[in-house]
């Protein structure tokens, strides 16, 4: 198979991934803060700190809203690969629209970094909230999964800049009668 | 860019369409249009010697060297 073919007919298939993510995510996390009273303790793995009470509707909307801030940036990081995936679909691959969703995707995954760091103090105070005083937590923590996201980061930053390097080549290469 | 291409005042001269002119050199009407409207990068020697060819000129006719004001002597 022709390896354009190749790259359009797996870029479809990411685009509709992406897609499908794009709307899954949100539900998900709304679903589990609706029903996080209801859940048994092995799924409060994701959270600083397991709840010792039942949290009221309003924390519960609380701790969904602070959890939006990396879900956010998430769904940015999702939207610029669905314009890459679109772009290669389309046979656009050494463009300088390639390029600016690269640099996209770096700079958001340096930022789901900070915003994962921010989440972490936030939701400890919204669980503990109602915990008799003495016995509220203020948690702050940096994990394997913030510094996989800024390595990921610098990472995609830089395939970005070799990808600009190969648009001018590309170019340059296509501007020679 | 300093390089200015004079490929349409040659094409005038010898009264030669662009198209004739591209068929003749055996590039594409696209790629021409890049070299007459000056956004070419480069010109491959093959490409210059079978334009003048064509129209009986050397590369001087066609190629020109202006001084930009903000560069050095």
């Amino acid at each position: 198979m022709d390896n354009l073919v190749r790259i359009r007919s797996a870029s479809r298939a990411f685009n509709a991934l992406c897609l499908a993510l794009m709307g899954l995510v949100p539900l998900c996390l709304a679903a589990y803060w609706f029903f996080l009273n209801e859940l048994p303790h092995s799924m409060y793995a994701p959270l600083p700190v397991a709840p010792s009470a039942e949290l009221g509707h309003g924390l519960r909307l609380l701790g969904f809203l602070v959890t939006m801030i990396p879900c956010g940036v998430l769904l940015y990081a999702l939207s610029r690969l669905r314009r890459l995936f679109a772009l290669y679909r389309e046979g656009v691959i050494f463009d300088i629209r390639n390029v600016a969703c690269y640099r996209d995707l770096g700079k958001s995954l340096l930022c789901w970094a900070g915003a994962a760091f921010l989440q972490t103090p936030l939701l400890s105070m919204i669980i503990t909230l109602p915990n008799p005083q003495g016995t509220r937590l203020l948690m702050l923590g940096i994990g394997s999964g913030e510094l996989e996201c800024l390595f990921l980061g610098g990472l995609v930053l830089l395939i970005s800049w070799v990808m600009d390097e190969g648009r001018r080549l590309d170019e340059e290469q296509a501007l020679t009668v | 860019m300093s390089i200015i291409v004079n490929l349409d005042v040659m094409l005038a001269r010898r009264k030669i369409s662009s198209k004739e002119l591209a068929e003749a050199v055996g590039i594409t009407a696209q790629n021409l249009s890049i070299l007459k409207t000056g956004k070419a990068k480069a010109i491959r020697f093959s490409t210059l010697s079978a334009i003048c060819r064509t129209l009986d000129c050397t590369p001087g006719d066609i190629l020109e060297f202006q001084k930009d004001d903000a560069e050095p002597d």
